[in-house]
């Protein structure tokens, strides 16, 4: 091998170039990290799992976040984190007989929980069915017709809330799990946005958040739950938790109040003076694939 | 005798097993419901949303206030001196008032509901009065399972709390949806639905489609 006339052998030239290359490789391999830890705090970042967070911690926590949404979005929101009600688990029953697929709940759903604008997203779906038979497969969720159609029934799905939640089981983080008052809550924290979850549920309940949804400012609720509708970050899945910052403050869901027919009836399971306790006595009740033993405490009925 | 003992043995374990299998989610069974403690506190009321249209407040007279407002007449006033018609079903014979009101209403006639004594309120099959802004009394003569449903919270649009102990609530009324005079529920255009991210465009109600 001969040397070059000022000293540098070819082997040198081709390791050098081999390094520098290697290392802007190595660089842009790198750059989406960088812009990844721009969006999230250090305290975010080593936060614990929201069941071992002590009072004080929690209050800091919720104050990160309303700090958090200040900055990002100018608006001055106000986080909750209630606990679940002493001697109450919620159920919730929809009377197929008078749905009339207006889809007013799947819209409130989407204004109260901060619903990614775009893709008009709800916790809640709006079947369109032949009368007959329930089959999803030949049901539409995206009809524009007037409503209700003579020869369809109307079927909104939502979280079943079930007591054996296949999407609890499947969770390999434990960032969602089933509360004292039977709501199946995730921990957006504690999320890595695998989707087991929304693979195992039977009523495809669960929506992944492929960017962290976009909401105008004008139309950010204010009113937040830890656990339910404060701003998701991207990657991470969530769900219907029955407005947990509401139903645990006493009010009924946003769902419930937006419906104009009264086909749907929320309350206490274990308060035998409950409406849908009267509901699940006195009328044709089913859940939805009772089969698969999840158990829901979601219920749909007819009239007569 | 020795392989029955393993068998047994392997029925425990695996029945043990099962049970701590189901026991799985339990960590979340509620705390239990106190009757006694539930039933000693003080309860919100259930009010009736109030009706924003109708005869309760008067008919329109077609003229105005000095400040612009419609003026309404209390129905007696016209109806103190004209003779009330048992038979009659729609207004669209008479002359001045009631034109284009049309009863879609099984074979009701006005008199049905109205009362031909003081036309300013209602009335029951049993000659008690009604007011106009609580009428759920009347339509439940006749749809008895409705309004049955409707008194245990399954029938008919609210707002406000599910727990009475710490919120008031508030309840439609019939006519809030349904028009006494034609009470089939007539159709609505529905709200959005979702949109796909990537496949379809939006589609926004046309023509024929948005209006029934």
């Amino acid at each position: 091998m001969s040397e070059s006339a000022d000293g540098v052998s070819r082997r040198t030239l081709l390791k050098a170039a081999g390094a520098t290359l290697g290392a802007a490789a190595f660089a842009q391999a790198l750059a989406p990290l960088a812009s990844w830890a721009d969006g999230i705090s250090t305290e975010e970042f080593l936060a614990k799992h929201y069941k071992e967070l002590t009072p004080t911690e929690l209050t800091a926590t919720l104050k990160r976040i309303e700090d958090d949404t200040k900055k990002k979005t100018g608006v001055d929101v106000k986080v909750t984190a209630d606990a679940p009600m002493e001697g109450v688990k919620f159920g919730y029953a929809l009377n197929l007989s008078i749905c009339i697929g207006c889809r007013k709940c799947a819209e409130a759903c989407h204004e109260e929980n901060n619903h990614d604008a775009r893709t008009n997203n709800s916790y809640i779906r709006v079947f369109e069915m032949d009368k007959g038979s329930i089959d999803f497969a030949k049901g539409s969720v995206d009809y524009v017709h007037p409503v209700p159609q003579e020869d369809k029934f109307y079927m909104p799905v939502q979280c079943q809330q079930s007591d054996n939640a296949p999407c609890v089981s499947v969770c390999p983080v434990e960032a969602t799990w089933k509360e004292k008052d039977g709501i199946v809550v995730v921990d957006y924290d504690w999320c890595i946005g695998c989707r087991y979850c929304e693979a195992a549920c039977p009523y495809h309940a669960r929506r992944f958040n492929w960017h962290a949804p976009h909401v105008a400012a004008q139309d950010i609720n204010p009113d937040q739950g830890y656990l339910s509708n404060r701003l998701r970050p991207q990657g991470v899945m969530e769900k219907c938790h029955f407005c947990l910052h509401r139903t645990r403050k006493g009010k009924l869901p946003a769902c419930l109040e937006a419906c104009p027919t009264g086909a749907r009836v929320f309350g206490n399971l274990l308060d035998p003076d409950s409406e849908i306790r009267w509901v699940l006595k006195n009328k044709r009740v089913f859940v939805l694939k009772e089969e698969l033993g999840t158990k829901p405490s979601f219920f749909y009925f007819f009239d007569e | 005798m020795g392989q029955r003992i393993v068998t047994v043995a392997a029925t425990i374990v695996l029945s043990l097993g099962l049970v701590a299998c189901q026991g799985h989610q339990d960590g979340a069974s509620p705390t239990p419901f106190n009757a006694k403690a539930q039933a000693a506190k003080k309860k919100f009321p259930v009010k009736l949303r109030p009706r924003t249209a109708g005869p309760g407040s008067g008919i329109q007279t077609q003229l105005t206030d000095f400040q612009g407002k419609p003026i309404k007449a209390p129905c007696g006033s016209c109806h103190a001196t004209k003779a009330e018609s048992r038979r009659r079903k729609d207004g669209n014979s008479l002359k001045k008032f009631h034109n284009g009101l049309t009863l879609k209403h099984g074979n009701l006639t006005c008199l049905t509901c109205h009362n031909g004594d003081d036309y300013d309120t209602l009335r029951l099959a049993d000659d008690t009065p009604v007011k106009f802004d609580k009428l759920m009394d009347l339509c439940g003569q006749c749809h008895g399972p409705q309004k049955r449903d409707y008194d245990n919270g399954s029938h008919g649009g609210m707002s406000g709390y599910w727990d009475l102990t710490k919120g008031p609530r508030t309840r439609n009324q019939c006519v809030h949806c349904h028009d006494p005079h034609a009470p089939a529920y007539v159709g609505v255009v529905p709200a959005p639905g979702p949109r796909d991210r990537f496949l379809k465009q939006p589609v926004a109600p046309s023509g024929a489609a948005a209006h029934p």
